[in-house]
């Protein structure tokens, strides 16, 4: 096999669970999920960024499951129309790290079921700064949006996701080292 | 109390992970998956190989309006005066317009197994052949109003998006079914899940009719079929790598009309001569195929070997390389009605293989614990 192919498979196979739970999170959808990781490797290696190191690759190639996510958008703008349609769970119960077994898929079921009422670029935007890491601005640059914007795509996203989940931890008190950006203020309804 | 969202959100993508099959190396299904990928890859490196020396080949174009000085060679975009189809001739210009429908499926025999026919152009692979050709089984379910006349099925032989090689046989303007293939061709009574289909045949004598499985399970009729490695321009075999293959139709002028695939296929190293570190003891005159060698185990007088090679074709290989050295008979038939194919009828062979001086060697394909292909070699002490 040739080196691009090695680097595919080694990739797909140490990897490729890793690369569907990241567009999962996006996609809110499995299968979607997978398909989403495929044109991204395949995207990704057909332009010959795939002969690195596999760090190196899935790098790229998670910039490419963003890309190709958000460039469907539009595809999936009907989806605004018929949010209000989805059934919303109460908030469920908190809990942490050290949660059982049944708390933990409770809040999992509850985060998945309020991240599916963002619009995608809010929701691309809470994956990259509470996923990913990444500072506003590194969020910014990777959706080619404005820092203002991303601002703004945080703030209300965290707003619906507290609205069904209660308080969100964590989302103010990223490591200062990652920040260069003064981190999002949730704005709260009066 | 309050919800940690870094944390939750990557509970959520363990657990979507976690219950995804994609990649997991503990399955068949990751290998699938990969060469799909692959074949996707290669696929749109053809096409952008293409587009890019297209682009470059109408520069080259409007520059030699007033610099006729300059070459014409557009390689790798292929021969630009070929015709569509023929040796160097670039796969963008084979037809595939809805005037040029063409139903083709392809797949190949593996290692031993079923062989099984793949939708075209689904991007499945035709497996790894060491040898000057790949067993393909084939059904031609569609054809162009090609006219009247002779019409010949063509396998293109392609890389980088130029065709390196052909293979062409005649082909039936006039349809058959997969029922009258059965009972005429087979004798078998129709499976329930065979569909009948009109399928076009191969004319030529030794394209055996056989029943194929699909890859959504169906099956359907089709025939053997030899793609050849040979490089059109007469420089001996295609060197190994991977290569992507057409179907196309050419009618009784020789025009390409409509196209399938591609189908990918890795032609691989068959050099001769590799030494393995055999046990002492082991016959030094048994040719054994070139590859890693995994086992070398002795059973009383006689010994087992497995030795991992990737060609589909790796078991035809290995029992030609013994079937070179097999001792002869006086006639056809004449040994346990075992017989090698042509030119090797009167090789002696039987249920435990060729005949070698002191040993009878029979090669298998197999596959190794890791699922490497092999090929497994039993020697069995003759007086």
């Amino acid at each position: 096999m040739t080196a691009w192919q090695d680097a595919l498979d080694e990739l797909v196979r140490t990897r490729g669970r890793a690369l569907v739970g990241y567009a999962y999170l996006l996609t809110g959808d499995s299968r979607e999920a997978e398909d989403l990781v495929q044109d991204a490797l395949v995207r990704t290696f057909t332009r010959g960024r795939g002969t690195r190191e596999v760090a190196s690759a899935e790098a790229y190639v998670r910039r490419a499951i963003l890309t190709t996510y958000v460039d469907g958008f539009r595809r999936r703008r009907h989806w605004a129309t018929i949010r209000h349609l989805a059934a919303v769970p109460e908030p469920s119960p908190p809990d942490g790290p050290h949660a059982g077994p049944e708390p933990v898929v409770t809040t999992r079921l509850a985060v998945q079921q309020a991240l599916a009422l963002l619009p995608p670029r809010e929701r691309a935007c809470i994956v990259l700064r509470h996923f990913e890491d990444m500072t506003v601005a590194q969020v910014a640059d990777a959706l080619s949006l404005s820092i203002g914007t991303v601002k703004r795509y945080l703030s209300d996203a965290t707003r619906t996701l507290e609205t069904h989940l209660g308080d969100l931890a964590g989302v103010d008190d990223a490591p200062a080292h990652l920040t260069d950006e003064v981190l999002v203020t949730v704005r709260r309804s009066r | 109390m309050s919800t940690r969202l870094d944390l939750a959100l990557q509970e959520l993508a363990d657990a979507a992970g976690a219950t995804s099959g994609f990649g997991d190396p503990d399955t068949s299904t990751t290998v699938q998956t990969v060469a799909r990928l692959t074949a996707r890859v290669r696929r749109r490196r053809t096409v952008r190989g293409a587009g890019t020396a297209a682009v470059a080949a109408s520069a080259a174009g409007a520059v030699a309006l007033v610099a006729p000085q300059l070459t014409r060679d557009v390689s790798p975009a292929g021969d630009p005066d070929a015709a569509p189809g023929t040796c160097r001739s670039s796969v963008t210009k084979l037809p595939s317009g809805p005037r040029d429908p063409l139903g083709v499926e392809l797949g190949h025999r593996a290692g031993g197994g079923v062989p099984v026919v793949a939708p075209a152009g689904a991007g499945e692979d035709l497996g790894t052949w060491q040898g000057r050709s790949a067993d393909l089984v084939v059904n031609v379910s569609q054809i162009p109003d090609a006219g009247v006349g002779a019409t010949r099925l063509r396998f293109l032989v392609t890389q980088e998006g130029v065709v390196k090689g052909l293979t062409q046989g005649p082909l039936s303007v006039t349809p058959t079914s997969t029922d009258e293939v059965l009972r005429t061709h087979l004798a078998t009574p129709a499976p329930a899940t065979t569909e009948d289909l009109p399928v076009y045949p191969l004319e030529d004598a030794g394209h055996r009719w056989q029943i194929a499985e699909t890859s959504t399970g169906v099956q359907r009729v089709a025939q053997s079929a030899a793609l050849g490695f040979t490089a059109c321009d007469g420089t001996g075999k295609l060197p190994s790598g991977t290569y992507q293959v057409y179907a196309t139709i050419a009618d009784s002028v020789g025009t390409a009309r409509g196209s399938a695939g591609p189908w990918d296929v890795e032609i691989a190293q068959d050099d001769e001569a590799t030494s393995h570190d055999l046990p002492d003891g082991f016959p030094a005159d048994v040719p054994l195929i070139p590859g890693r060698l995994v086992s070398a185990d002795q059973h009383g007088s006689g010994w087992t070997v497995e030795i991992a090679t990737p060609g589909n074709d790796r078991a035809t290989i290995a029992t030609t390389m013994l079937a070179h050295e097999g001792l002869r008979g006086s006639g056809v038939g004449d040994w346990d009605g075992y017989v090698l194919p042509a030119p090797f009828t009167n090789v002696l062979f039987s249920g435990a293989g060729v005949e070698l001086p002191g040993w009878a060697v029979l090669a298998a394909a197999s596959r190794t614990a890791d699922g490497e292909p092999s090929v497994v070699y039993t020697l069995t002490r003759r007086p």
